[in-house]
């Protein structure tokens, strides 16, 4: 178990959702990637995955260090999400927008992460909503009241550095 | 209902206060104006009772009658007997103790909202606010029955836009009519009707997004057109989507109280630590996308934490970081 000192935030989700990005946009100098080349018709424009796992730093104002992990969204990665969530004090849940499942999904990854971590703050963030006109929130909201708590829902572009460190912010506010 | 209203003594941030609080009876259709005191014919009275000269003019009021509200910093039993007010009154106070002056008997508690109302009513605060003012698109969609909640095309000029609480989004034929349409929200003149089923699709409306964040900005645009939200006990079940407000952190406090329990909104300022008027948009803004809820006015709950904001711990200094609050010394 990745377990130490250090307090722990996690980004979880499926495979595209922008996972990478955001711990990017959120995380202070360069974030650690195990990116492999990928190549899928349905998302053309993505050209790598995470594999293993992304790995970034915050560093508070009195020198506490914040480690930032990413899970890796394949299936066949799901035996790294307890090791990776296990003692986790945050997670962000990203999700793709573009997903037809995508209220599916979200309540399998906050059942997911709520199991392993039951105490961490829950955060959702949906990217790529605005590439789908006939999006709606309504059934991801719907998923995520299924947790019992209350858990922010955001529509974000992950790649923008301040809607990333927007859906940090609630999640902060999720954990009051 | 025309009322004067004289300050007297008040200090510079006491004096904008009373201010904006003699303009937010405009919800209950007083039209009043604030002046100093001269001694002439007024209404009520707003004095300073740390000053001597405030104090003296509160016996010259109370001697012809007229209602008074006193601020003072040092609320004793005598101060208290007195119907005084902290000096450092939020808006809200004031608006409240000013319309219990001005209206002696006719300032009520809204009544309880019977249990399972989940929907903001117009109630009295329609039946009181000037039309004009009902008549921004914010108002109407957060108080009318017949709107609230309800998935509406909106037209303004040659302005289009499709307001879908249903779905969370807003949709509009180019980003540039989305931007025009926030900017002008608060304006009067907003025309509406309900959707039918699949005239959204049929519309070819592109250009997609969130509602709870496209609301908020233009209520925060125009926030000086529209009254402030009328008080009430209310409750979020359901986070706004503030992702793309990101310069908005004002309104994640807000929504992060409201989602919490239900709260009386006049408590809510010094629990987000946000300006009141900043609030009260927050709370248009909420309540026109259909997410904000009416609670039983007994059923305010004292928070969990005294403040919308982690005070102590790893969230506390993650707050900090994230710019949720002051850098602490």
């Amino acid at each position: 178990m990745i377990r130490d000192a250090a307090a722990k935030l996690v980004l979880a989700g499926p495979v595209g959702a922008g996972k990478t990005a955001a711990i990017r946009a959120i995380s202070d100098g360069e974030a650690l990637s195990t990116e492999m080349p990928w190549s899928d018709p349905a998302q053309p424009e993505k050209t790598t995955t995470t594999v293993a796992l992304d790995f970034a730093n915050i560093l508070l104002d009195d020198g506490t260090p914040v480690l930032v992990y990413g899970l890796p969204g394949q299936d066949h990665f799901a035996f790294m999400r307890p090791i990776i969530l296990d003692g986790a004090a945050g997670a962000i849940v990203l999700l793709d927008g573009r997903d037809p499942e995508v209220a599916a999904h979200c309540a399998a990854w906050l059942h997911s992460v709520a199991s392993i971590a039951p105490d961490a703050a829950i955060a959702v963030g949906i990217t790529h909503t605005d590439l789908v006109s006939t999006f709606s929130l309504a059934p991801v909201r719907a998923a995520a009241r299924c947790l019992g708590r209350p858990v922010p829902v955001f529509t974000l572009d992950a790649r923008d550095r301040e809607q990333a460190r927007q859906l940090a912010r609630a999640l902060v506010l999720a954990a009051v | 209902m025309r009322s004067e209203i004289r300050g007297v003594a008040l200090a510079l941030m006491q004096k904008e206060r009373v201010a904006a609080a003699a303009r937010s009876l405009s919800a209950h259709a007083i039209q009043a104006r604030l002046s100093d005191w001269d001694g002439t014919r007024c209404d009520l009275v707003v004095a300073n009772a740390d000053d001597g000269y405030g104090r003296h003019v509160i016996e010259i009021a109370r001697r012809r009658g007229l209602a008074v509200v006193a601020l003072s910093a040092d609320l004793g039993a005598e101060c208290r007997a007195q119907s005084c007010v902290d000096a450092t009154a939020s808006e809200a106070t004031l608006a409240d103790e000013m319309l219990r002056g001005l209206r002696p008997d006719g300032h009520e508690v809204e009544p309880p909202v019977p249990q399972g109302e989940s929907r903001v009513a117009l109630g009295r605060v329609a039946a009181l606010t000037p039309p004009a003012l009902l008549d921004a698109l914010p108002c109407k969609l957060a108080l009318d029955p017949a709107w609230a909640g309800q998935d509406v095309l909106c037209r303004l000029d040659h302005r289009h836009v499709y307001l879908l609480p249903s779905r969370g989004r807003v949709l509009t034929a180019t980003m540039s009519e989305q931007l025009s349409v926030r900017d002008h929200l608060c304006e009067p003149g907003w025309s509406m009707r309900r959707l039918e089923a699949g005239e959204v699709e049929r519309a070819g409306a592109e250009v997609s997004t969130g509602l709870d964040a496209f609301l908020l900005r233009g209520v925060l645009r125009g926030v000086d057109k529209l009254p402030l939200f009328p008080r009430r006990t209310c409750v979020l079940e359901d986070w706004p989507d503030l992702g793309s407000a990101s310069d908005v952190t004002a309104a994640l406090k807000v929504a992060g109280a409201l989602s919490r329990g239900a709260i009386d909104s006049a408590a809510l300022p010094a629990l987000a630590d946000v300006d009141p008027r900043q609030v009260s948009a927050c709370l248009w803004a909420f309540a026109a996308s259909g997410l904000l809820k009416r609670a039983d006015v007994g059923s305010a709950v004292v928070p969990r934490a005294p403040s919308a904001v982690p005070a102590r711990g790893l969230f506390a200094k993650l707050a900090r970081h994230f710019g949720l609050t002051r850098v602490s010394v």
